[in-house]
């Protein structure tokens, strides 16, 4: 059975601490239905990601929009929390369990304090000060180390997907960076600086999905096809010589769901909370080989009129990063691309998209979660 | 007093090595009994970083790393005496045995002599 995206929505990503998730989230969900022509009684059930939603997040949000009795499943899978709810939202639509589902992703980060992002397990990676941006800037000094690159390089990640922000309404960050600007910005974790690490912000995003093409009272079939889709929880990293593999093991199972390989994706979403990891799932999706990632970046690959156009929003780092709504926001922009309904940012004749989310707060395994799915118009 | 780098539990049963604090279990015969070995030696830094921007309660600057242990164990250190400068990805660092922990064994890892390895 074919699964469509019927709608999305999203609020604005950036700091807005008065607004509570349900707030966030009800806004989201209520603009993808809309976006679909859904009335609210068409939903078949309702699956919300989120971190640090709390207890009945999903609940709340469904008292929001007025729906009650239907099922709703609340999800924490790290930032890959709504990324998780779209792949189970899929999986009851997909086995005839309900025709239409909304999937929503929310967090609202700022209201809990400033600062760091810290899980609230206190393993040993805690007790000895590893943090987040720490974790990724040993993966970055590992890279640059194999593959000849500079900080430089790294930066031009950051360089990229700032100004494709730039031409985003709703990104946090909506200004070009240079990058010397990059590399002048204070030292977080060698060799990221503070422009080379996604902002914390709060936010929601929506899509709604159905087994129908289109919703019965929509003006015309705007549903965009979900093709493919893949999950996996990421390896042991604390044995000697292990890699991370969850991105290449979970594109590969998209992209054999879809029958579609990487040569044939025209725009991708992927998860970069800092701008190492973006190089490194390109090569896991396979937009570049091993240790290449940097020249394709340097010759303009990833680029909005490049062979696949990379975080085109803006991404994490532009966009800003309410954990679980991520996932849901890089659907958004998929959908919108799709579409061509990107305005100023759009990916010329944009047909096959892909979205990437991962996340995890276990320093020893590669991810909590890891999802890919690819769309196609 | 630096915090702890890693403590290693040896599996009763097979004799896999494991972090302590990891896991409870040993991953490879789910036995729940291990016992800590001395993990004292050299060590091959797999990665590191020099963190500056971290949670309350810790002084920065201060290097974390990933190194390689013997044992078959990648584990995550504080590098004590060290300059991020003067770290290279591949050289050799040492366990020291602090003896100063509540439950007996504390680590510190620091860069080991020059004549060592890669140092440098």
């Amino acid at each position: 059975m074919s699964v469509y995206a019927l709608g999305v929505g999203m609020t604005r990503f950036t700091q807005q601490p008065d607004r509570s998730p349900q707030m966030l989230g009800a806004a989201a969900g209520a603009a993808a239905m809309a976006d679909a022509g859904l009335r609210r009684e068409q939903v078949g059930a309702l699956f919300c990601g989120s971190v640090f939603g709390g207890i009945g997040i999903g609940q709340l949000i469904a008292r929001e929009l007025g729906m009650s009795r239907l099922p709703v499943v609340n999800l924490e899978n790290a930032c890959a929390s709504s990324g998780v709810a779209l792949r189970n939202a899929i999986a009851w639509v997909a086995s005839g369990g309900v025709e239409t589902a909304l999937v929503i992703g929310v967090e609202q980060l700022t209201a809990r304090g400033p600062g760091l992002v810290k899980s609230d397990s206190q393993g040993p990676s805690e007790q000895l000060g590893l943090t987040l941006p720490g974790l990724y800037a040993m993966h970055a000094q590992r890279y640059l180390a194999e593959s000849g690159g500079a900080v430089e390089d790294l930066a031009l990640v950051a360089v990229k997907n700032r100004g494709n922000g730039a031409m985003n309404p709703d990104a946090h960050f909506q200004a070009a960076v240079t990058v010397e600007q990059v590399l002048e910005s204070p030292m977080i974790a060698t060799p990221l600086t503070r422009l080379q690490c996604c902002p914390s912000v709060d936010g929601a995003a929506a899509v709604a999905i159905s087994s129908a093409r289109s919703a019965g009272d929509s003006p015309a079939a705007r549903g965009i096809a979900i093709t493919g889709w893949g999950m996996v929880s990421g390896n042991a990293l604390d044995v000697p010589g292990s890699e991370p593999e969850a991105t290449r093991l979970a594109g590969d199972l998209a992209y054999e769901v879809a029958g579609v390989g990487p040569d044939d994706i025209d725009v991708a979403e992927l998860h970069e909370p800092f701008t190492i990891a973006e190089l490194e799932h390109c090569e896991s999706l396979g937009f570049a080989a091993r240790g290449e990632a940097l020249n394709r970046l340097r010759e303009g690959s990833f680029a909005l009129d490049g062979n696949v156009a990379v975080n085109p929003s803006g991404g994490l780092l532009s966009r800003g990063h309410p954990l679980g709504a991520s996932g849901a926001a890089q659907i958004v922009e998929i959908v919108r691309q799709l579409r061509g309904d990107a305005a100023d940012r759009q990916v010329p004749g944009a047909r096959i998209g892909l979205a990437h989310i991962m996340g995890g707060n276990i320093t020893e395994i590669d991810s909590s979660a890891c999802t890919v799915h690819v769309l196609c118009a | 007093m630096p915090p702890h780098s890693g403590s290693l539990i040896r599996c009763t049963e097979c004799g896999e090595h494991r972090l302590a604090g990891s896991t409870t279990r040993c991953r490879n015969c789910g036995t729940d009994t291990g016992e800590p070995v001395d993990a004292s030696g050299p060590v091959t830094l797999h990665s590191f970083t020099e963190i500056h921007r971290t949670f309350p309660g810790f002084e920065t600057p201060y290097v974390v790393g990933w190194v390689d242990h013997p044992a078959g164990v990648r584990m995550l250190v504080r590098i004590n005496d060290a300059a991020a400068a003067t770290l290279t990805l591949g050289a050799q660092l040492e366990m020291v045995d602090d003896g100063m922990s509540d439950d007996g064994i504390a680590y510190s890892c620091r860069p080991a002599a020059m004549a060592n390895g890669a140092v440098g």
